[in-house]
């Protein structure tokens, strides 16, 4: 057991230095036009499309330091959120292609929203060139502890045997976690109800946990505590190979489901202009950044992956992949919101 | 005893120089955004969130617990100065609060609402840190069908919260659901009554509609009053709560934190729902409930008991479980995420430092909050006295700021000069505001749940009388509208005798 | 401007047109049932019942003598809504320091006994001390407020 952890000064000065920073992010929109070769002269804009405190938050504000030490130049994390991050993500689309605008994107912005919003102005593989993935965090199938299934197996031939009667919850019509389901219950040919949420994945948990739903899909780190605390049981996870977090718990491929590989990821991305050069020295620095010890470490404490792409190309390879297998399940549902 | 070496573990963390300076910080800087009209704890929260990034973590929660109660007390102050709830559970303090300052009673009213704020903060964490995981189980049993009859039951009180006529009332709590059902649905990701307008998909923002229609809307019938607009009493007399006074709000101040205590439990409107139906409850155990509406005591000092209380208990599921329970909590939970820690059932385990430090220093904030704010009424009440043709441009000024700093979003502030000409009218024609604003919170609540509770039920509309907790709020419900219908019954009956004799 | 009409009664017809408007524009919001409701039940029973109510406010004013509307202020209402609305468009595009002014002024113009030069040392004043508070003091995003 640590001790408590005494104030230091440097950490008061370090808080001083954020203050500075949050004030800086004013004076980054007055800037003027730039070289590409000293890029970068003035703080970066990071725009996370979502509030503080969320899993896009987590990830900004973990790269944020050691991004900002390797490219010599404050990034500055600015959230927007709004409108599952259609806000952000717009905002940031329309952003100078100078690479001092940068976007967070993640599985949802990028890959499901525009097939979710028929209104949805940004086209993400046009409107962004992809620079890298940073952070892989699988999904993890949870139920209540007492509904009888303990297995995929098992649930299959539970859920057979009750078509239309078994509830499972989700964290909005438009996630990742109720698609992830949706593909799944495809996949298995199963007839189940879905039961949406919003506000994260809190509520809709919470209501597993005190079953009044049967299960759901959550990514792992926000439903890892519970599994381990015994509020929910896991029935498999969304990984090709078993998570060390949770070395128990089977992959879905495993119990014979391998189309339910599947992942919440997120990445970097600048606004479609931004010169090549500006584009190859950001992948280079994200990658630098993604062997931090430190932040592979906090991101593996809360059941994240971090990673990075081999080539800007690879990671815009990734996000039309994985766009692909979204819009198909989005279509066959017919989830589509006019 | 296990209890008294834990807090004394926690007091021992949040007891440091620093810490208490941070604390200390917290709530100044909470105060002076969330004075600001329509910045609330979310959004102030969420402005100086990064600020504790790179700060301890001990510090940085006690730092965020100031934030937040600073934040509340902040949104208080301004409904009892000008009118301008600046969140959602100040709506009911607005009602009487600012009536008191009418009357002169300013200082009285804010000093009440710090007490009253104080006991319950001090009662609630004395709770926390008895019966917190206990507690977190009652709040997994309710699910979706209890919640839809909790709202309702919710919804109905709001009617008592008008001193007018039921049925502009009820008329007004539509208005305000039909207002809240503005933006992508949720179950469907359909837009509703966008009218194309991106910024819509969200709905409209609380304090746009509160700062429109309590604030502008009231500014603009101060200035048509012939006596040149200047409503507020002169003479402020009764800056500090005499004996009468306090024997007159403490048994108001602990029914409120008891209500507000429990529902605080509850996720979503926990503080909005226990700060009305205490004031509902207070104006019917009430010998002069005709007081109510014109500067009461009780009303403010039920009322700011119960938001805080529930603002304190609202950590339960949060710390015990790591569920958050309002957009507050998923902040908190955020901000501990960011410091490396897992909140749930581990935490108290594995960190108990931060555990019961937490809940000292939340008591430590309420205290600072406390020790800040009674010397600051002073300034405030003389606030009031600068003339208010000089007074009301400020107020109209901050209220632009406080409205477009919530998103950064010009519209937002065009929509609240709307909706103050809407609240000028409806206030013509004798309908009030408070219940609009509950309808508009609720509302979204209520649809969510009911459409929640028929999914799981596959379309029985019997599981709200099969469970339990649900049924009796539904029988509550029906109690409550007799009361409310009974004396109009009544009424009429003596309008139709009296025509009879004519 | 003073209406010698029953609140009740235009309170009523309020209701009632808001009510009929919400279900015209939500007509083509699925509805559903009530095991799986559409986007558009819910509000279809809200509008419902506030139609319902403005009925009674209605029938009520024919039936019982109710408070007149009395005298609506137009010079503070438009003025004071104008100028807020003038915040709202200017703060993007000419900043905070000229859509604070406008604020100033227009509200002030809005009451009564209104002096040139109080307003505008007024206005500056505030300007000023918003600027220092929450923008540099607070670091609240301004538009335009950080210039020097």
């Amino acid at each position: 057991m640590k001790a408590c952890l005494p104030v230091t000064r440097r950490a008061v000065l370090s808080g001083v230095a954020l203050a500075g920073a949050v004030l800086a992010a004013g004076l980054a929109t007055t800037r003027p036009a730039s070289a590409q070769a000293d890029y970068p002269n003035q703080p970066i804009t990071l725009i996370v499309p979502f509030a503080p405190g969320g899993a896009s938050d987590f990830a900004a504000r973990l790269l944020q330091p050691r991004l900002s030490q390797i490219l010599g130049q404050q990034i500055v994390v600015e959230n927007r959120d709004g409108a599952a991050g259609n806000v952000g993500m717009d905002l940031a689309a329309r952003a100078k292609p100078d690479g001092y605008t940068l976007f967070l994107g993640n599985v949802g912005t990028v890959s499901i929203n525009p097939y979710i919003f028929s209104s949805l102005r940004v086209k993400p593989l046009q409107d962004f060139i992809p620079i890298s993935i940073v952070a892989d965090t699988p999904g993890l199938l949870i139920a209540n502890p007492k509904f009888p299934p303990n297995n995929v197996k098992e649930l299959v031939e539970y859920v057979k045997a009750r078509p239309g009667q078994v509830n499972f919850a989700s964290p909005g019509t438009g996630s990742v976690n109720r698609l992830e389901m949706e593909a799944f219950r495809r996949e298995a040919g199963l007839d189940m109800i879905h039961v949406p949420y919003k506000g994260g994945a809190g509520p809709a948990a919470a209501d597993v946990m005190g079953g009044h739903v049967s299960l759901m899909f959550v990514t792992i780190s926000s439903g890892i505590n519970h599994v381990k605390g015994g509020r929910l049981k896991a029935l498999g996870v969304s990984t090709k190979q078993r998570v060390p977090q949770l070395p128990d718990v089977p992959t879905m491929t495993e119990q014979g489901f391998p189309k339910s590989v599947s992942s919440s990821w997120q990445g970097v991305l600048a606004p479609a202009g931004t010169p090549q050069p500006i584009i190859d020295k950001l992948h280079a620095a994200v990658v630098e950044a993604m062997k931090d010890p430190t932040i592979r470490e906090r991101m593996g404490e809360s059941g994240v992956i971090a990673v990075s792409s081999p080539s800007p190309a690879d990671f815009k390879a990734y996000i039309q992949a994985d766009a692909d297998k979204w819009s198909g399940v989005i279509k066959e549902i017919g989830a589509k919101a006019d | 005893m296990e209890l008294f070496n834990d807090l004394l573990l926690g007091f021992s963390v949040a007891l440091t120089p620093a810490n208490l300076l941070y604390g200390f910080l917290g709530v100044l800087l909470g105060t002076v955004i969330g004075v600001l009209p329509g910045l609330g704890p979310v959004a102030t929260i969420s402005i100086l969130l990064p600020v504790t990034f790179a700060l301890p973590a001990p510090a940085a929660l006690i730092m965020l617990a100031g934030i937040y109660y600073g934040a509340q007390y902040g949104g208080s102050t301004t409904a009892i100065l000008v009118n301008l709830p600046g969140e959602s559970s100040s709506v009911v303090t607005a009602i009487d609060g600012y009536q008191m300052a009418r009357k002169g009673q300013a200082g009285l009213a804010l000093a009440t609402a710090a007490l009253c704020s104080f006991i319950a903060g001090t009662l609630a964490t004395l709770v926390i840190a008895v019966a917190a995981p206990a507690l977190a189980e009652v709040a997994l049993d309710f699910g979706p069908a209890d919640y839809f009859s909790l709202m309702l039951f919710g919804l109905v009180a709001a009617v008592i919260l008008a001193h007018g006529s039921v049925v502009k009332a009820i008329g007004m709590i539509l208005v305000g659901i039909l207002l809240g059902t503005i933006g992508i649905d949720a179950n469907t990701s359909l837009e509703r009554y966008t009218f194309g307008i991106p910024a819509f998909g969200d709905g409209i923002d609380f304090a746009v509609i509160a700062m429109g229609m309590f604030g502008i809307g009231e500014t603009i019938s101060n200035l048509g009053q012939s006596e040149g607009g200047r409503s507020f009493v002169k003479e402020v007399h009764g800056l500090w709560p005499r004996w009468a006074d306090i024997k007159r709000f403490i048994k108001p101040a602990l029914r409120g934190t008891f209500l507000g205590g429990c529902l605080g439990l509850l996720p979503g409107g926990g503080p909005v729902l226990a700060s009305f139906s205490t004031y509902a409850l207070e104006k019917k155990l009430s010998k002069t409930p005709g007081e109510f509406g014109k500067g009461a005591i009780e009303g403010v000092a039920g009322p700011e008991a119960a938001n805080n209380a529930a603002a304190q208990t609202a950590f339960i599921p949060m710390l015990t479980l790591g569920l958050p329970s309002s957009a507050v909590m998923a902040l908190m939970i955020g901000a501990l995420m960011m410091q490396g820690l897992s909140p749930g059932p581990q935490l108290m385990n594995q960190r108990p430092d931060l555990f019961w430090g937490l809940i000292a220093s939340m008591w430590l904030g309420n205290l600072m909050l406390v020790v800040l704010n009674l010397p600051l009424v002073g300034i405030w009440v003389k606030l009031l006295s600068v003339p208010y043709r000089m007074l009301y441009p400020a107020i109209m000024l901050f209220c632009c700021i406080g409205v477009y700093s919530i998103n950064n979003n010009a519209l937002d502030v065009m929509l609240a000069a709307i909706f103050g000409g809407f609240g000028y009218l409806m206030k013509r024609l004798h309908c009030e505001p408070a219940p609009l604003l509950l309808g508009f919170i609720l509302g979204p609540m209520i649809e969510e749940t009911l459409r929640r509770a028929l999914l799981i039920s596959h379309g029985d509309p019997m599981v709200f009388l099969q469970r339990p907790i649900s049924l009796s709020f539904l029988v509550l419900t029906v109690l409550l509208l007799v009361v409310l219908i009974a004396p109009m019954i009544r009424v009429t009956r003596q309008r139709a005798f009296e025509e009879s004799t004519d | 401007m003073d209406i010698k009409l029953s609140s009740d009664f235009l309170t009523g017809l309020f209701f009632c047109s808001l009510g009929a408007l919400a279900i015209i524009i939500g007509s083509d919001y699925p509805i559903g049932t009530a095991a799986r409701m559409g986007a558009g039940y819910f509000p279809l029973m809200v509008s419902s019942g506030l139609i319902l109510l403005g009925g009674i406010l209605i029938i009520r004013s024919f039936l019982t003598e109710t408070e007149e509307i009395g005298a609506i202020d137009v010079r503070p209402l438009l003025l004071l809504i104008g100028s807020i609305l003038l915040f709202g468009l200017l703060i993007e595009d000419w900043g905070f320091p000229v859509a604070g002014l406008a604020v100033v002024i227009g509200a002030r113009i809005a009451g009564r006994h209104y002096k040139p030069l109080e307003t505008a040392l007024l206005a500056v004043g505030l300007v000023g001390f918003c600027l220092v508070l929450f923008s540099y003091g607070l670091g609240l995003h301004l538009p335009a407020t950080r210039l020097w």
